[in-house]
């Protein structure tokens, strides 16, 4: 798996794509994890009229600025959607959650569409406890 | 956006489990040193029961949940059933976690405890040797490791312990030797306090555990004895703990909580970032009571507590008061563990404050000046005031809790105190009026407390509303870029990166964000409503909730909460209550 790095995070911020109530309590997850690692993120859902704990932006254009990175979790259809506008709006990498949102094909629509991407867990690089050791197995951390 | 507190327990299910499975563990060590075989047979039981949890979980959950919990049920259910041959131990423990706990829903659905479950389920096919353990001395340290799990159903717990000793010295058979090897304490503070499965019910749970530790000794098959006095016990205790009780009633929480940064004359740094302070026509003389009012209303004072309400209204709403005598109290206790700026106002403003007393004495004629610092804030209190001592504890300074403390005068959460006489005023508040009414100067400006908590330092910041949050933070080279905004610690939300302060703004903090994992798996240790100073049935009400129906926890009057943020800190399955509790009050008013 290749290594994920704070240079990824082009500015020290990411898109997160896909925060949404029904898994809130791993989004959650996620959003401390790069937030307390110095990383802002920007939440963005565009269907969940959610109760959240933190500020989740219903579309791209609300964003007061737009990172170059982005994290996906959304399913593979809707993750393909994404792909297009986010390379639009000027994202240069995309972080996958697993294979099962990013497919070959998707991975090589990225890679045409100039979008450098990786396929990892972020609680692998930015967790603590057992998500460290899954990282450091799984080579996403030193 | 929802709130939190930003301080939590360190605590949550997962630990107080794990602690639980260590001390079943050394349970088994002296078996284990005169039978090492048993060492895998543990083995071997603990692991099936750890995959057939994960799968089960993997599949409910739809994600990995932690299986601590069924470790524990594995270490029960070993320390009973030890010279059960090891496939009938295998079969134990499936049914003990299938038909014990997920057949209900999982950790903290289940009505039953899963080992006893398994306890009965074994018993079917083999005679469980009793007592379960030989006494040793490498049990007594044990013993005293098991203690502290009594606080989570201690009426139960002792209950069960006074009944099996009781049996003992009934039947003549009691001696330190009995004592250990039949595992009293093993069964009343490790089985009978389960708090998923026995009720916090201090009369059920005392009766209860009684007749079970004193009728099981009594029968030849002890395990099975016991195994289903638990089972009858849990059976009353879910029937109990759905009877339609909708509050929670017992005295207000004590809840002590340290400040983040404690507050230090001369080292917590005072930070003006107000320039060009408003131009002020300084009357000479003191208005009369109505241009106090007309200035106090027309130059903005408002609550400076968090509240934000025009205090004109407060104020007038206290003079049309048909109360007989009237009282003003001046809340300067500042029991939120963030805030630090009431301190510095009561030992740097006391002339204003003061002064502000006597403009509203101009207007309302008080029975009772008040002023309410916290134990050991000791000020020197000004002239035709009274110093009330609060003691430290959260949420003291809450308006209703503060006037029943002060005055002895008991208002429901639907009263509202100045129409009842008692004007709460925040001491800040104070000044403003005194600001208003004498200098006639708009509030435009006002006190926050900024901590950054990563460096461990804070500032006392005067501040003019609307001020940016990012130049405040830039300003003070706060260490992290994670900014929560907000009342107090107790009731901060996440800084999107566009506001300014505002009437409601008390507190910015810096640092990381507080770990909320919000466990699908809720325990029943029932520290939410034991916390919660309106004795609201929080978990019940997070339960409607998250099944999406915060219409339906009406009947639990959600309405009453205050938001004061104390069931999310304490709460061990790491779940934001006040949020869920919050979305059935807004559910509710509309
Ligand atoms: S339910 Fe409301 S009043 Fe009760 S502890 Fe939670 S936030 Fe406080
Ligand atoms: S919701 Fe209440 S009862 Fe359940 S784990 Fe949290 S604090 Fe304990």
């Amino acid at each position: 798996m290749v290594r994920l790095t704070m240079e990824f995070f082009e500015g020290n911020q990411v898109l997160f794509i896909g925060y949404s109530e029904k898994y809130q309590a791993f989004c959650k997850q996620v959003y401390q994890a790069f937030s307390n690692n110095g990383i802002k993120v920007y939440p963005v859902n565009n269907k969940d009229k959610g109760n959240f704990d933190v500020k989740v932006y219903k579309s791209l254009e609300d964003l007061p600025q737009i990172p170059r990175t982005a994290y996906v979790l959304l399913n593979r259809k809707s993750a393909g959607k994404a792909v297009k506008e986010l390379a639009e709006k000027g994202v240069r990498r995309i972080l996958f959650q697993n294979t099962k949102n990013a497919d070959q094909s998707l991975l090589e629509e990225c890679s045409r569409l100039g979008i450098e991407t990786i396929v990892a867990c972020p609680m692998m690089r930015f967790g603590t406890g057992f998500h460290k050791i899954h990282g450091f197995f799984a080579g996403v951390r030193k | 956006m929802n709130t939190f507190p930003l301080i939590r327990t360190k605590l949550s299910n997962e630990h107080i489990m794990a602690g639980v499975f260590a001390v079943l563990v050394l349970y088994m060590l002296p078996s284990w040193i005169d039978d090492p075989e048993k060492i895998m047979s543990f083995a071997a039981v603990l692991a099936v029961s750890l995959v057939l949890d994960s799968v089960i979980n993997h599949i409910r959950f739809k994600k990995t949940v932690c299986s601590v919990s069924a470790a524990v049920t594995a270490g029960i259910y070993f320390n009973l059933a030890a010279g059960v041959p090891l496939w009938g131990q295998l079969l134990g423990i499936t049914a003990a976690l299938v038909v014990g706990k997920h057949i209900w829903g999982g950790t903290g659905k289940n009505i039953f405890n899963p080992a006893m479950v398994g306890i009965l389920f074994t018993s079917v096919f083999f005679n469980i040797s009793y007592p379960s353990f030989n006494y040793s001395w490498l049990l007594l340290p044990v013993l005293l490791l098991s203690l502290p799990f009594i606080s989570f159903r201690p009426f139960a717990s002792l209950g069960f312990i006074a009944g099996m000793t009781a049996a003992m010295i009934f039947n003549q058979d009691f001696s330190l030797h009995n004592f250990v090897s039949w595992g009293v304490v093993f069964w009343g503070c490790l089985v009978l306090t389960d708090p998923v499965t026995v009720s916090l019910n201090p009369v059920l749970g005392l009766a209860g555990s009684i007749a079970v530790g004193f009728a099981g000794l009594q029968f030849s098959n002890i395990t099975l004895a016991l195994a289903v006095g638990v089972v009858t016990l849990n059976l009353l205790s879910a029937i109990a703990d759905r009877l339609p009780k909708r509050e929670n009633r017992r005295a207000v929480p004590k809840m002590t909580i340290k400040k983040i940064i404690p507050y230090q004359e001369g080292i917590t740094t005072f930070v003006d970032l107000t320039e060009n302070e408003a131009a002020v026509d300084q009357t000479a003389a003191l208005p009369d009571k109505v241009e106090i009012l007309k200035r106090i209303g027309v130059n903005g004072v408002f609550g400076m507590g968090g509240a934000a309400f025009p205090t004109i209204n407060k104020i007038t709403a206290t003079v049309d008061s048909k109360e007989a005598s009237k009282h003003l109290i001046i809340n300067a206790v500042e029991c939120d563990p963030g805030l630090l700026h009431d301190n510095w106002i009561i030992r740097h403003k006391m002339d204003e404050i003061s002064k502000g007393v006597d403009i509203l004495k101009r207007c309302i004629e008080f029975e009772s000046v008040t002023l309410a610092i916290k134990a050991g804030n000791m000020v020197e209190c000004p002239q035709g005031m009274k110093l009330f001592e609060v003691p430290d504890y959260y949420p003291a300074g809450a308006e209703r809790i503060l006037i029943n403390r002060v005055l002895g005068k008991k208002l429901s959460y639907k009263d509202i105190p100045s129409k009842k006489g008692v004007l709460v005023l925040n001491v800040q508040t104070v000044w403003a009026i005194y600001e208003a009414a004498v200098k006639n100067k708009k509030i435009d400006s006002r006190l926050i407390t900024v901590a950054d908590m990563r460096n461990k330092s804070s500032y006392i910041v005067k501040v003019r509303l609307g001020e940016s949050i990012q130049r405040i933070a830039d300003e003070l080279k706060l260490s992290s870029i994670n900014l929560f905004i907000g009342g107090g610690a107790m009731q901060c939300r996440n800084y999107t990166g566009d506001e300014t302060v505002d009437n409601t703004i008390n507190f910015i903090a810096s640092g990381s964000f507080p770990r909320y994992k919000e466990s699908p798996q809720c325990s029943r240790c029932g520290f939410c409503r034991a916390n919660c100073p309106e004795g609201l049935m929080v978990d019940r009400i997070a339960q409607i909730v998250d099944r999406g129906d915060a219409a339906a926890a009406k009947r639990y009057k959600p309405e009453k909460c205050m938001q004061c943020g104390s069931c999310s800190r304490v709460c061990l399955a790491g779940r934001n209550l006040s949020a869920r509790v919050n979305a059935a009050k807004a559910t509710v008013r509309s």
